[in-house]
């Protein structure tokens, strides 16, 4: 049974990791740092680990869905991610294919 | 002052990275563990114990440089390259293991000490010789075959050289071999063995030439190295349309146009090199078919210093077994031609 039960655990990761770029682009509207994400990823539900996102953003902006400014106004330089109008169209593309996606495999599987 | 274990982390999350990348990736990590950091500053524990956790929940700092890399193609061979590596690999050694060893066991019997050596232990030496030899020669030719399949398997792999067939010419998927058109693995490695011993014998070294054990004090060669020199541009030319030969009988695997079209190069060479090489009437060490003469009163040319019937000209006194070898050779090519073209025309239909 242990088996089954981290066999479900490894479906629902790959399931997850799939919807990561999806649900990162949809976090970055507005200028955010790395571990704000993480925490508000947490808070809303998806966590992701810390060093899933930092490379994963760093990924997203040498792909140019994503920009980035360092802040050193503070004490504490931090550097905010942005999405780009490339991101954005790329953002939007990927949910509506994602909301297909979800009709037809509920369709699928309730019947 | 920033704390050694924190810089330690980060080191070796860049260290592999280009300089330009390393920097920033060292900026943008650095504020994560101070953001994490100041997150648990209200919590118990000292400050070291406090970095610990927060490197602790990072995880392992290798894994967080893969990611960083991000290379989807990191690895030496990959798929499909490495299905073919596999095959290449063990085919290319297992040939390289054949043919050193015959080469090898075939150069130590003609070395071997000629009897009343009056040497001490003179077999024992030989045979010690012989095993170390046969040792060094292989374990440096395997590594050698292993690298260089290796690194042209890499450089394919990483230049993308595509295995595979596009789906846009799904007519171009090859035919299933039928049964007796299909090439096996044991003809190929004979193939591969057979071409490695010729080059090494009559390319490699003419001077060494199978001389026959304890004909003389000192191994006399069998062939006249000046002719066998002479004819040295076409053992080449015969082992590179051999080489053809067997690449292109692997990458088919069936006898296709193409195999039959290098077996009819490699074969008709074959007779060309076999009559220029053997039908010189002087490819015959002139000393060996002296000494020959000597121990056994025999002659070796034609029929024991008679023309061969049936044969005329130049052709009548060659040495009979040269004579044999040259019609053998002739006979069989053209067998050899025939039955590939028969088989590779019935395959197509």
């Amino acid at each position: 049974m242990e088996d089954l039960e981290s066999n479900f655990e490894n479906v629902n990761i790959e399931l997850r990791r799939g919807l990561t770029n999806l649900v990162v682009l949809s976090q970055c509207k507005q200028p955010t740092y790395g571990y704000e994400l993480v925490k508000s990823l947490a808070d809303q539900g998806f966590p992701l680990e810390a060093n899933t996102v930092y490379p994963l953003l760093r990924r997203l902006e040498k792909q140019g869905l994503l920009r980035s400014d360092w802040d050193t106004s503070t004490d504490k330089p931090r550097k905010y991610y942005q999405i780009s109008p490339e991101g954005y169209l790329f953002f939007e593309r990927l949910r509506t294919q994602w909301y297909e996606n979800i009709a037809t495999v509920r369709k699928i599987i309730e019947e | 002052m920033k704390n050694n274990l924190i810089e330690r982390y980060i080191y070796a999350v860049t260290r592999h990275l280009p300089d330009k990348e390393a920097a920033e990736v060292s900026r943008e990590l650095d504020e994560l563990i101070s953001s994490m950091l100041d997150e648990r500053s209200s919590q118990p524990g000292t400050d070291d114990e406090k970095i610990r956790g927060v490197l602790m929940d990072l995880g392992s700092p290798e894994a967080m440089a893969r990611e960083y890399s991000g290379k989807a193609n990191d690895s030496l061979i990959g798929q499909p390259h490495y299905s073919l590596y596999l095959k290449v690999l063990k085919f290319v050694l297992m040939a390289i293991a054949i043919g050193i060893s015959v080469a090898l066991l075939v150069s130590a019997i003609s070395g071997g000490p000629y009897p009343g050596s009056s040497e001490t232990n003179a077999w024992l030496n030989w045979t010690l010789e012989a095993v170390t030899g046969w040792f060094t020669s292989l374990t440096s030719a395997l590594l050698g075959g292993f690298a260089w399949v290796t690194i042209i398997f890499a450089i394919m792999y990483h230049k993308g050289v595509k295995l595979d067939y596009d789906l846009n010419d799904l007519d171009d998927l090859p035919e299933v071999p039928q049964e007796k058109a299909r090439i096996g693995r044991g003809e190929l490695i004979g193939d591969v063995v057979f071409t490695t011993l010729f080059a090494i014998f009559f390319i490699v070294l003419p001077y060494a030439n199978l001389p026959i054990l304890g004909i003389a004090p000192k191994p006399i060669p069998l062939f006249t190295p000046e002719v066998l020199i002479n004819v040295r541009y076409l053992l080449i030319a015969s082992i590179v349309t051999m080489i053809l030969e067997v690449i292109t009988k692997f990458i088919d695997g069936r006898y296709s146009l193409r195999v039959f079209a290098a077996m009819t190069l490699a074969n008709l060479l074959s007779i060309i090199t076999v009559l220029t090489w053997l039908g010189n009437p002087e490819a015959l060490n002139p000393v060996f078919a002296e000494r020959f003469q000597e121990l056994t009163g025999l002659s070796v040319y034609g029929i024991n210093g008679q023309p061969v019937p049936g044969f005329g000209g130049h052709w009548a006194m060659l040495p009979l077994p040269f004579l044999i070898v040259i019609v053998v050779v002739v006979v069989v090519s053209i067998i050899e031609i025939i039955s590939a073209g028969i088989k590779a025309f019935q395959n197509r239909n």
